[in-house]
């Protein structure tokens, strides 16, 4: 599963990233990486982009950004 | 020479904030080469003398992923410019981890590095508590807690930066890699965070989270689908109707007393050609420089406010999948929402776009954007040949034409955007991840310096072209001078004023002369014969040479065009919109053959032109200066130019051939 499929208020632990490319490697650098817990907060009014929280803050990112995340509940 | 310090840190932990109070009074702005956004370097007083702080932009990674944080990586490996002697690193207490990854490639540099540990009190809300004693025990380096906007913890910071710069001794940090590919592998990326986490360990203690805070309920308001959607149009109306309405008075208030002092110190001086270039050159050129500060002012102020507080990411967060469809994004809302009452400040507004691709391309379609500038040459051609006409009795033909004209330019820049951002792309498609930070009250000192500083910087680099600018065309307009014109006027004056009619008619007879030559000087000046010139290429627009003059003498800025219509048909009170003189001028002007010169076909084709047209200098110069390269304002100027007159020339064949050109 992705983490774009979360429902709102939906928490999981990542399992990991698709690839090493430039999008994946700043999303790590952003603190999206193996054994971190994320929960999506909400989406825009629109349906996209998603509102997660990372660790101690929060992130804005699109859909497509991240069907990147590995993730399990 | 000033040791230099290099102020780093990640975005929103309130560097900005920390900088303008360690630099007082003490700014200037630094440009460094190869740089277009301007960065800040000031003087902070240390207890043995002073030392230059540059304010970086904030960055996540030395691995950069923008020019911004390419800027960040090279000014600190001393790619751009001498190596800094010191780094003072801030780091926002709330959000430690993602902090220390910054903080870890800091260390990994090789310079002295001091820490400054901001936000304590927004961590201690969220139950966070950081030991700077710990943390500067384990990290080997100053750590100094501060809270910017308090100004508390700054003079024991400069302490701390004092000692570091007496005796300088690198940071050690990891030694894991900072420069190329490596320094963005997994790996390392996944080692630099265990390094934070390790330091951390000690030095951070959670309490269970505490009852909801304040800002959890305001962003739950703020961003959700209705509440979220009706609170973002409250605020943009309000910018929007600042910008549009409430600088209005300002604005005409700059101008009149631009004008009052003109003629304060013209009036000692003789009528002539030195009065002439003063008054419709200089005084009109400052005029059109100072009428924009207000609006400048009043949209940073908001930004300002808006940036601060927190609500600019939320603002983007909720409008980004609308832009997303163009290849923009949220960003870009802002910029081009000010852009429809003018494109000057909205370019300006375009610095808050981190990606310099989406940044240019927001820029080159602003202009497109129906600006307040434009709706005088809408008033008059709506008011003389739109009919006034009413459906189902509400519904005005008129003010449905104007909110056409508005559409019109919308309509035609989100294809433009599309192209442009698809060409500049090479096809990659932009990251979009922003943080939201959290809420809290905007540092006033933080928000007047931008206000101060964007109107000067605009006075000083756009005003001189805008000055230039307007001085030229009036140049163009006056000469070459005929003598025999003014001997020939200078005669039929005599005549009148030796004639006997009644002292009023004389007055009246004089006044027309005066209209009629300033109409003959204009025809047979430089701007007259280039008008003539270019009456074949604007032909299939439907004009003849004196509306292709007025529209090459609008260069300095669409609504000239009114004013120059206006003396070149010895019209009365020549240069006002709503002026009924001026309307019925060019209703009964004629062409050669005798037939109207104006005609509905031909009022449709000279606002669309202006629609789409780049005749503004302002917005030329500001996209220049923005972009760092003349090249974009000349490509600004020839797609819109040629996009108007395509558009133009289209509305005049098709309206013709609907029977409106009669």
């Amino acid at each position: 599963m992705t983490l774009d499929r979360l429902a709102d208020n939906q928490s999981a632990t990542i399992t990991g990233l698709r690839h090493d490319s430039p999008v994946c490697i700043r999303l790590m650098e952003m603190g999206l990486f193996e054994g971190v817990s994320v929960t999506v907060l909400r989406r825009a009014p629109l349906g996209d982009p998603l509102e997660v929280q990372v660790g101690d803050y929060r992130l804005s990112l699109r859909r497509e950004d991240a069907r990147q995340v590995e993730v399990s509940l | 020479m000033h040791p230099v310090i290099a102020l780093a840190g990640n975005p929103n932990v309130g560097k900005t904030t920390l900088f303008n109070a360690l630099s007082g009074q003490n700014l200037r702005t630094a440009n460094y080469p190869g740089v277009t956004v301007a960065r800040h370097a000031g003087l902070w007083s240390l207890p043995q003398g002073e030392a230059q702080v540059v304010d970086l932009p904030g960055s996540y990674s030395l691995a950069p992923h923008s020019p911004d944080e390419a800027l960040v990586t090279q000014f600190l490996k001393g790619e751009a410019g001498p190596r800094p002697d010191a780094i003072l690193a801030i780091i926002d207490a709330s959000n430690p981890e993602r902090n220390f990854y910054f903080l870890s490639q800091l260390m990994d540099l090789g310079l002295p590095v001091v820490v400054a540990l901001n936000m304590v009190d927004v961590a201690k809300a969220k139950g966070l508590a950081v030991d700077a004693a710990a943390l500067q025990a384990s990290l080997g380096v100053p750590v100094l807690p501060i809270q910017a906007s308090q100004r508390l913890g700054l003079e024991a910071l400069a302490q701390a930066m004092q000692a570091a710069l007496s005796a300088p001794r690198p940071a050690q940090g990891p030694g894991l890699p900072v420069d190329g590919p490596a320094a963005a592998e997994p790996d390392v990326i996944r080692k630099r965070y265990a390094w934070s986490r390790q330091h951390l360990l000690d030095a951070l203690t959670r309490s269970p989270a505490g009852p909801q805070r304040l800002g959890d309920r305001v962003d739950r308001v703020l961003t959700h689908k209705v509440w979220g959607s009706l609170a973002l149009l409250l605020v943009m109306g309000m910018v929007f109707q600042s910008i549009y309405a409430w600088s209005q008075p300002l604005m005409e208030g700059m101008e009149g007393l631009v004008s009052w002092l003109g003629g304060q110190l013209l009036s000692p001086l003789p009528p002539g050609l030195l009065k002439d270039l003063l008054a419709d050159g200089v005084v009109a050129g400052v005029g059109g420089v100072v009428v924009f500060v207000p609006q400048i002012a009043v949209l940073f102020l908001f930004i300002a406010l808006l940036e601060d507080c927190g609500y600019m990411a939320r603002s983007a967060f909720l409008m980004d999948r609308l832009f997303a469809k163009i290849g923009l994004s949220g960003r870009s809302f802002i910029p081009l929402l000010s852009s429809f009452a003018c494109a000057v400040p909205g370019i300006l507004a375009t610095r808050t776009i981190a990606d310099r691709k989406e940044r240019l391309t927001a820029m080159l379609v602003a202009p497109l954007m129906s600006c307040s500038a434009r709706l005088p040459v809408y008033t008059i051609m709506i008011a003389a040949f739109v009919p006034a006409t009413r459906y189902y009795g509400i519904v005005d033909l008129r003010a449905l034409t104007l909110l056409g004209f508005y559409g019109l330019g919308l309509a035609v820049a989100l294809p433009v955007a599309w192209l442009l951002r698809k060409r500049l792309q090479g096809g990659a498609a932009p990251l979009f991840l922003i943080e939201l930070p959290g809420y809290k009250w905007p540092d006033p000192r933080t928000v007047a310096r931008r206000v101060w500083e964007q109107a000067g910087e605009f006075v000083a680099q756009a005003g001189s072209i805008i000055l230039a600018v307007t001085v030229i065309v009036w140049a163009l307009g006056a000469f070459p001078r005929s003598p025999a014109l003014a001997a020939d006027f200078g005669a039929q004056r005599t005549a009148v004023e030796g004639s006997r009619l009644a002292p009023e008619a004389q007055a009246q007879r004089l006044r027309q002369l005066e209209r009629d030559e300033k109409a003959a000087v204009l025809q047979q000046s430089w701007l007259g014969r280039m008008g003539q010139a270019v009456e074949p290429v604007f032909a299939p627009l439907g004009w003849d040479w004196r509306i292709s003059m007025a529209a090459i003498a609008s260069f300095p800025a669409r609504e000239v065009v009114i004013g120059v219509l206006g003396t070149i048909f010895s019209s009365e009170e020549a240069d006002d919109a709503e002026s009924a003189h001026l309307r019925q001028t060019l209703q009964s002007v004629q062409r050669e053959d005798g037939s109207p010169l104006f005609n509905l076909a031909v009022a449709l084709s000279l606002m669309v032109f202006f629609a789409l047209c780049a005749q503004c200098a302002a917005t030329l110069a500001v996209i220049a200066r923005e972009s760092g390269h003349w090249g974009w304002a000349a490509f600004t100027f020839a797609y819109m130019t040629a996009l108007a007159w395509l558009g133009a020339a289209a509305t005049y064949q098709l309206a013709s051939w609907l029977g409106w050109a009669a």
